[in-house]
């Protein structure tokens, strides 16, 4: 299957990100790169932009511009001619999906490819059908090779409204989570750089509305953000990114936003129970230091 | 003649015209032609906004740029009278996880941008450039153990680190650190870190069985050692336990004066002109930064062996490169080693909110000073202006008195124009952040 | 005429042990007392109630529920913040006048001797019916930007303290007039320090 690796306007993270796939060199022997804006391959950014070369999976890495040129062509122009060949459309990155970072310097002209933040429309709206969304800023690497994976079988990923493939985005960023039990028993994280306590309620993690895998698929392999005691900044999601991030956003010390599909007041009344006990072994150091004594 | 060229598998995109005159470069006029607008969209946005959106200028030095916006804040604490006090523990986190992603820089550029455009030049083929693969995916395993992922990590916060790692981690990253090494030993080096070490000259070098030496080896033996000779003068801004800042003209070594760094943007769109990088500049002269004028710094002696006998060419260039990811993963190991885990990880400052003074941020990118200016009111971004190492290297000058990539190229045989240009690891996407 | 159910039993013993409590107090009150009220022989009543502790913990719950009920009437409607306001501070008085042993237990023997409800009672268990409601009042009022921001506590304090108070002084007899006539000033003063200022 033949691969063609496009850029809008990038940061080129999700390049980098799928260069971390631990199996790369043998992931990449099923497939011909055609182009890749870094990784070897057969034909150069400006081959693909003057000729027609062979395409059946494109990828689109980055927010789309009008008028973008890159090795002196219209880039747009050149997504919609390979589109029209390619079997499928991935992509890749949150940019690419719904437009992200780069969507907020010029929320007019750049966007994603079948979505300008959550709201459906796009350049590519007439390929639709043969879209996969990826988001994630950046991608996750074994998310791409998942969905390469499964279009080489000849399988289509089932996908959620916003076209993200279920098997990676029906879980929350909060499942697995190794602060669930925290969670549970509201007990917050006193501040940062701790590994006790739950990041919902001050340092505004965003993973209990936010779908993706990055607890189940670990980052390079070994962490995810609410592991390394970063609140989920919500980067799957089209309202990514949102303001204020390291912050709960709450009314009168309530969180403003519920975890996804939970009414307000099952919440209130689960946690303001939870919330009473005082349970000694969660409010306890998992490993003391000498400074806790 | 003129000889227009689009340069692609840079991070981004960059157009050289070149000017040849008698089969030689006279002139190279460099532009970007990319604008993003990064700045404008953290003024009005809550300080720790920072650090989320500034490591997405680059998605391969994004973590220089998190470290960078971080200092940023801290120094304008400092300034507004409330200095934060991170703990050993937390600054050694940050230089740890830097290093690394240094480390994965340069072995990516190594594999995927200098060996593809030395091959054409040499009569041997050299190394694959699939050996970036394992190195780099290592190098950033061990960088998410403590930030969480890689790239864009968010865990360095103003008064510490988000983690607060277990001897798990401290040991996870040892262990990875050691395959790490491997790797490097049996693919990069050719011998072992410690032998490696030894290392003070050229020959000794060239004598080894790795793919740095092989490529040292092949540049000598298909005359390109010489090539890419620029102002040989040095810059160092960014204060870590590897390097310390300086300026280096030739051989001397000055101290620095942050305040004597200016921009200049005469060429850009905005001025009427044709690109959208600006200059960097220090007291108005243009200086290349990066791996080369750290080890000049450092007074590395394997590299100022290397340039007491090229200058600052294509061949020290390369060479000061390889050797800091070396040296980088010796300083990773001392620093994981001596990481005090009963520190706190973090300190709490004051509310943000309450925060309304001017800092700054350098640090030592792979390409050279990353530098952060913020100006905070109650919390809040006014202004948000960044520098980036390849605004020094790829500084567009003119003939009497041209960038340090200009200066590479200028007097250069055309055939040999990419490897000299590609030399300076070029970094579109955060020149015109 | 059919036999009361089990849960009428119940109700019906929580109306007769709530007046006796929040007047003879909760240790004054012992259990053959209910139970000759309610006109059931102790052993029996025991059926109903194994102990005072549990009997009062029953209580504060019912009466959490029945607040929450009204709380939540007021929560669903649509009317502004000033209103609903007003409306809790009527719904508060009311209850404070019509049935005064809800809001005497509530300060006499609940909040008086936590010792008692310290075991399945902590904190908010028992009056999360109220406090759900309660905090879906104060989130919602400042989600439509009706209501200033600021910590629950400080909120919820002033609110509840407030009634609580008057509640107190009218039950102790103190106040001049009757309670109904400081509800709207009373209504005023709390909109008025909870309120958005443009
Ligand atoms: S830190 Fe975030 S992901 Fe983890 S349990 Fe809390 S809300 Fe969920
Ligand atoms: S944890 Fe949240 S912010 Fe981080 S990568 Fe996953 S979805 Fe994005």
């Amino acid at each position: 299957m033949n691969i063609i690796w496009l850029q809008g306007v990038t940061c080129n993270g999700n390049t980098h990100s799928f260069l971390n796939h631990p199996h790369l060199a043998t992931l990449l022997d099923h497939f011909t790169l055609i182009h890749h804006p870094v990784l070897p391959c057969a034909h150069t950014l400006r081959a693909v932009m003057e000729k027609d070369l062979p395409c059946d999976i494109l990828i689109i890495e980055g927010a789309i511009q009008d008028n973008l040129n890159r090795a002196d062509h219209d880039v747009l122009g050149r997504i919609i001619h390979y589109a029209a060949k390619a079997n499928h459309i991935i992509a890749a990155g949150t940019c690419a999906s719904f437009g992200g970072i780069h969507r907020q310097i010029d929320p007019e002209h750049i966007g994603g490819l079948v979505f300008q933040g959550d709201e459906s429309s796009g350049p590519l709206m007439a390929y639709r059908d043969k879209i996969i969304n990826l988001p994630g800023c950046p991608i996750h690497p074994e998310w791409l090779a998942n969905v390469l994976l499964s279009l080489r079988e000849n399988r289509t990923p089932k996908t959620d409204a916003l076209l993200r493939p279920l098997s990676l985005y029906a879980y929350l960023v909060h499942n697995g989570c190794l602060r669930n039990e925290y969670f549970e028993w509201k007990v917050d994280a006193k501040h940062f750089g701790t590994k006790e306590g739950c990041l919902y309620y001050e340092q505004g993690c965003q993973a209990p509305y936010t779908h993706g895998s990055c607890n189940k698929i670990l980052w390079n392999g070994v962490s995810s953000k609410t592991r390394a005691g970063t609140p989920c900044l919500g980067c799957t999601e089209p309202t990514f990114p949102k303001r204020n991030l390291f912050e709960t956003l709450t009314h009168m010390s309530i969180p403003a936003t519920m975890p996804e599909g939970i009414p307000k007041r099952t919440y209130l009344t689960v946690s303001g129970v939870a919330k009473s006990f005082h349970i000694k072994r969660l409010e306890s150091p998992l490993i003391p230091k000498k400074s806790d004594a | 003649m003129i000889r227009k060229e689009i340069v692609e598998r840079i991070e981004g995109e960059a157009r050289v015209d070149y000017e040849i005159e008698e089969d030689k470069i006279a002139f190279a006029q460099i532009s970007f032609p990319h604008f993003r607008g990064m700045e404008r969209i953290l003024e009005g946005a809550p300080a720790h906004d920072a650090l989320m959106i500034t490591p997405r200028i680059c998605g391969i030095c994004g973590h220089a740029h998190l470290m960078a916006a971080v200092r940023a804040i801290e120094s304008a604490y400092a300034a507004a009278g409330s200095p934060i006090f991170i703990t050993p523990k937390a600054h050694a986190l940050r230089e740890i996880t830097l290093y690394l992603e240094l480390v994965q820089n340069h072995i990516k550029w190594f594999y995927l941008t200098v060996i593809p455009a030395l091959q054409p030049l040499c009569t041997e083929t050299l190394p694959k450039t699939s050996g970036a693969f394992a190195p780099v995916a290592l190098s950033n395993r061990i960088l998410a153990l403590f930030a969480g992922q890689a790239p864009h990590s968010a865990y360095a916060i103003p008064g510490g680190v988000t983690c607060d790692p277990s001897e798990l981690e401290q040991n996870q990253a040892l262990g990875m650190l050691e395959e790490l090494e491997k790797l490097l030993v049996s693919d990069l080096l050719g011998t072992n870190i410690a032998a490696y070490m030894e290392i003070q000259n050229l020959e000794a070098l060239t004598a080894l069985s790795g793919d740095f030496s092989y490529i040292i080896n092949e540049m000598e033996k298909n005359g390109l050692q010489g090539i890419g000779q620029s102002h040989d003068r040095f810059l160092v801004l960014g204060e870590h336990t590897l390097v310390s800042p300086a300026k280096i003209t030739h051989t001397t070594l000055r101290m620095v004066d942050n305040d004597k760094v200016s921009e200049d943007d005469t060429n850009t769109f905005a001025k009427g002109g044709f690109t959208y990088g600006k200059n960097a500049l220090y007291k108005g002269m243009f200086f290349e930064t990066g791996p080369m004028a750290r080890a000049m710094a450092r007074l590395d002696p394997l590299i100022k062996n290397i340039h007491r006998r090229h200058k600052d060419a294509l061949i020290t260039r390369i060479a000061a490169r390889v050797h800091e990811t070396v040296l980088l993963i010796t300083e990773i190991r001392r620093l994981l080693r001596s990481l005090d885990l009963e520190q706190e990880s973090f300190r709490a400052p004051m509310p943000i909110s309450r925060l309304s003074a001017e800092g700054v941020g350098i640090v030592e990118a792979p390409r050279g000073p990353l530098i952060h200016r913020v100006k905070l009111k109650s919390g809040i971004i006014e202004r948000y202006d960044i520098i980036t190492p390849t605004q020094w290297n790829l500084a567009h000058g003119t003939r009497e008195n041209p960038g340090p990539a200009q200066r590479a190229l200028m007097g250069a045989n055309p055939h040999h124009s990419d490897i000299i240009f590609r030399s300076f690891d070029v970094c579109s996407v955060c020149t015109t952040h | 005429m059919a036999r009361p159910s089990n849960k009428e039993r119940k109700t019906s013993i929580m109306k007769q042990a709530l007046e006796l409590f929040s007047k003879e107090g909760f240790y004054s009150t012992t259990m053959p007392q209910i139970a000759k009220k309610v006109g059931m022989s102790v052993g029996n009543f025991y059926n109903y109630f194994n102990s005072k502790e549990t009997l009062a913990k029953e209580l504060i719950r019912y009466i959490s529920g029945i607040l929450g009920e009204e709380m939540r009437t007021i929560n669903e409607s649509k009317a502004n913040y000033k209103d609903k306001i007003h409306a809790v501070v009527t719904m508060y008085f009311e209850m404070a006048t019509k049935r005064p042993e809800m809001i005497q237990y509530f300060l006499r023997v609940y909040l008086s001797n936590r010792e008692v409800f310290e075991d399945g009672c902590e904190g908010m268990v028992c009056v999360s019916d109220f406090v759900t409601e309660i905090m879906i009042f104060f989130e919602e009022g400042v989600r439509c930007g009706e209501l200033r921001d600021q910590d629950f506590y400080s909120a919820f304090g002033l609110f509840m303290g407030y009634l609580g108070g008057m509640a107190f002084l009218n039950g102790e007899k103190i106040l001049p007039h009757a309670l109904k006539s400081y509800r709207d000033s009373i209504a005023m003063n709390i909109y008025n320090a909870l309120r958005t200022y443009p």
